[in-house]
C-alpha cells in the first residue's frame, strides 16, 4: 500500500450517454498490478471509495467507475487538475505467474480466457496488456445488459485480442450471458456465422494451431471479474482452473477492520487484503 | 535526544504502564497490528489495543457489514476473531517481532465464564500489559453490550474477571445507556483499575431504493468523527465521578481532539474509525501533537488530564 496525492488528468463518460466514467490520474509512482485496487478519499464522505485499477502506465492510473451512489456521483464532478488522496497498490491482484504442472519452464497456459461482466470489465484491461507483453493472447468475453452499456470493446480489440460481446437483451453481439459465448470459443471455424464480433481473423486462426494445453474448450485458463450471479453461473461451466475477482462493501480496504470478510472454502477471507482475487477452487458460492 | 523530546513531554501512565505518548489505536480498527507494520513503525505508538478476542474463534456477522454515514460509519463485524489460543500463540508473538511497546488485550464474551477464561489466558500471557474487557459490543446477541447496560451485570463481569487478572484491568463501556456514571462506578467498585469509553453507538441505515437495512445484521455500531462530542461528554462525566484512569475513545481524528479528550479527563486516548479512512491517522496525530501543544502552551500532556471542571 502506498498513499499518494494524484492529479486528475481527465474525467468523463466513456460514451455520451454512459453511466460509466473513465478517469485518468497522474502521479501514481508505484506500478499497479492487474486486479489491484485503489481507495480514494472524497470530500464530504467518511469512508474512501475502492475502485479497481483499469490501467497503469508510466505513473498514469486509469480507472473506470459506474455511477451507482454518492461516492461515484462525487467522483464524476471532479475536474482536471483536482488533487486526490489515494491509497494505491491495494489487494493481491491477478496471479499470472502460475506454476505449470509440467514444470517451471512450461507456461501454465497459452490461451487464457478473460471474462468480464459490466464494470467488472475494468481490471481485465491491464491484465490483458500484461499477458500480451508476455506473448500470450487471451480471448476476451465481455457481458452487458444492453448495447448502450458496452465498455472497452474497442480497447480490447485494439490490443489485437479476439473479443466477444454478449448482451442480455440481444441488442449487440451474442444474445444472453457470458456463459452463452463459451461454446463459441471451441467453434472457431466460422465465427461470422454466429454473429460473433471478432477483432481480427488472424487471432482466431492462431487458436486453431495452439499448443495441446488448449483442449476442445478453446482456452486453458480463465480470469473473471463481474457480479456474483455471473461468477456463480460461470464457475460450473468452466473447463479449466480460474481466478475470480470478488467484490464486497469495504470499510478500510487495508485488511484491518474485517468489514469485507466472507467465508471461503479455505477459511474466512478478507476481500480487500486476502483478495480481491481468489482461485476458483477456494471460493464458496 | 533531540530538542523536541526535551520541550514536549508526551508521556503518560496507565496504572503503572508507561506510554511514550497517549495515542492508542482502538480495538477493532487496527487488527493485530501486522498489516499496519507494513506501512509505518509501530513503535511510535503509545500502545496498541488488539482486535477483540473471544475464548472460541468467531467468524462474525454476514455481509455487508459496513454502512457509510455523515461524518462516520456503521459496522456490524460481530467480533470476528481467531479465538484466544491462536491470538496468544500466533498473533501476539508475530506483533512482538515488529513492536516493542505496550500491548492491550481486548477481551469479549457471551457469558461470565467465557470472559473469565479469556481474561485468565490473557493475564498469563507475558506480552500483554493491560487487559481491556469489552462489555459494550453492540453487534452480537446475548452477550457483549448486554453486560455493559446494567450496573449489576457490569459489576458481575468486572468482579469475576478481577479475580483471575493480576494485570491492570480496564472495562470498556457502552454509550448505549441512560446513566454512564452509574455503570462506571459499578465497575470501579467491583475492582476495575481503569475504564475505556466509549464503544460504538447502536445505529442503523436503510437502503431506501431496496427498502431494507444497509448492513445484513440490520443494526450496527456507529463510530467516527460524529460521535466525538458524545465521547467527550461521557469521559468528562465519568472521570469526574470516578477515581480510576480513563482511556478516552470515540471520534478522535486529530491532535486537537486528543488534547480535548485529555482535558475532559482521559489519561490516554484511543483512535478508532479514523484508522479505517486514513491508515496513517495515529502516526499523523502523534507527529502533530508537539505543534498543537505549542499552540496551546502545553509542555506536558499529563498536566492537562481532567483540567476542565
Amino acid at each position: 500500500m502506498k498513499k499518494e496525492i494524484l492529479t486528475v488528468i481527465s474525467n468523463r463518460p466513456v460514451d455520451a450517454l454512459s453511466k460509466v466514467y473513465q478517469m485518468e490520474l497522474s502521479g501514481c509512482s508505484e506500478e499497479q498490478r492487474p486486479g489491484q485496487f485503489v481507495n480514494i478519499e472524497l470530500d464530504g464522505l467518511f469512508l474512501r471509495r475502492p475502485i479497481s485499477v483499469c490501467d497503469w502506465k508510466d505513473g498514469v492510473l486509469t480507472l473506470l467507475y459506474k455511477l451507482v451512489g454518492k461516492g461515484t456521483a462525487l467522483m464524476a464532478t471532479l475536474q482536471p487538475g483536482a488533487r486526490l488522496d489515494v491509497l494505491c497498490s491495494l489487494g493481491n491482484g491477478f496471479d499470472i505467474d502460475i506454476p505449470a504442472p509440467a514444470g517451471p519452464d512450461v507456461p501454465a497456459f497459452t490461451r487464457p480466457l478473460l471474462v468480464g461482466g459490466g464494470i467488472g470489465t475494468a481490471p481485465l484491461y491491464l491484465l490483458a496488456r500484461r499477458l500480451k507483453e508476455r506473448g500470450v493472447s487471451p480471448t476476451v468475453i465481455l457481458g452487458f445488459n444492453t448495447a448502450s452499456e458496452i465498455i472497452y470493446e474497442k480497447e480490447f480489440k485494439a490490443l489485437g485480442l479476439r473479443t466477444l460481446v454478449t448482451t442480455v437483451d440481444g441488442s449487440y453481439g451474442t444474445p444472453g450471458f457470458v456463459t452463452d459465448a463459451l461454446p463459441l470459443l471451441a467453434s472457431v471455424s466460422d465465427p461470422s456465422s454466429v454473429g460473433v464480433s471478432v477483432s481480427n481473423p488472424s487471432t482466431v486462426g492462431d487458436s486453431v494451431s495452439d499448443s495441446s494445453t488448449v483442449g476442445v474448450s478453446g482456452y486453458d485458463y480463465c480470469y473473471a471479474c463481474g457480479p456474483m450471479p455471473m461468477l456463480r453461473a460461470l464457475a460450473p461451466k468452466l473447463a479449466t482452473p480460474a481466478q475470480f475477482s470478488l467484490e464486497e462493501r469495504m470499510g478500510c480496504g487495508t485488511g484491518i477492520c474485517m468489514g469485507c470478510t466472507c467465508p471461503q472454502l479455505t477459511g474466512t477471507k478478507r476481500i480487500c487484503k486476502d483478495g480481491p482475487v481468489f482461485r476458483l477452487d477456494e471460493i464458496s458460492f | 535526544m533531540d530538542k523536541k523530546d526535551c520541550t514536549h513531554d508526551l508521556s503518560c501512565s496507565l496504572c503503572g504502564v508507561r506510554l511514550d505518548n497517549p495515542v492508542i489505536p482502538a480495538s477493532g480498527t487496527f487488527g493485530f497490528g501486522l498489516e499496519m507494520a507494513e506501512i509505518y513503525d509501530l513503535d511510535i505508538l503509545g500502545a496498541i489495543s488488539l482486535k477483540g478476542t473471544t475464548r472460541d474463534p468467531r467468524c462474525g456477522n454476514p455481509s455487508p457489514r459496513i454502512a457509510e454515514c455523515s461524518m462516520g460509519m456503521i459496522n456490524s463485524v460481530g467480533l470476528q476473531n481467531p479465538g484466544v489460543e491462536k491470538v496468544i500463540s500466533e498473533e501476539i508473538p508475530a506483533l512482538r517481532k515488529v513492536y516493542s511497546k505496550p500491548i492491550i488485550a481486548n477481551v469479549s464474551g457471551f457469558s461470565v465464564d467465557e470472559y473469565v477464561d479469556c481474561c485468565a489466558r490473557m493475564d498469563a500471557c507475558d506480552d500483554v500489559d493491560i487487559v481491556e474487557v469489552n462489555i459494550s459490543c453492540p453487534n452480537v446477541h446475548n452477550g457483549g453490550m448486554a453486560f455493559g447496560t446494567s450496573c449489576d451485570a457490569a459489576a458481575q463481569v468486572t468482579s469475576a474477571v478481577r479475580a483471575v487478572c493480576r494485570k491492570p484491568l480496564f472495562i470498556k463501556l457502552s454509550p448505549n445507556v441512560t446513566d454512564i456514571v452509574g455503570i462506571a462506578r459499578a465497575c470501579e467498585d467491583a475492582g476495575a483499575d481503569g475504564l475505556t469509553l466509549i464503544n460504538t453507538l447502536l445505529g442503523m441505515r436503510i437502503d431506501t431504493l431496496r427498502r431494507r437495512p444497509v448492513v445484513a445484521n440490520k443494526m450496527g455500531g456507529f463510530s467516527g468523527r460524529a460521535i466525538f462530542p458524545l465521547a467527550v461528554r461521557m469521559v468528562w462525566q465519568v472521570s469526574k465521578a470516578c477515581s480510576i484512569p480513563v482511556m478516552g475513545c470515540g471520534g478522535v481524528s486529530s491532535a486537537s481532539d486528543v488534547i480535548e479528550m485529555m482535558m475532559a479527563g482521559a489519561s490516554a486516548v484511543q483512535v478508532g474509525a479514523e484508522n479505517l479512512r486514513n491508515p496513517f491517522a495515529c502516526k499523523e496525530i502523534i507527529e502533530a501533537l508537539p505543534s498543537e501543544m505549542d499552540r496551546l502552551g502545553i509542555r506536558s500532556l499529563s498536566e492537562i488530564v481532567g483540567v476542565v471542571d
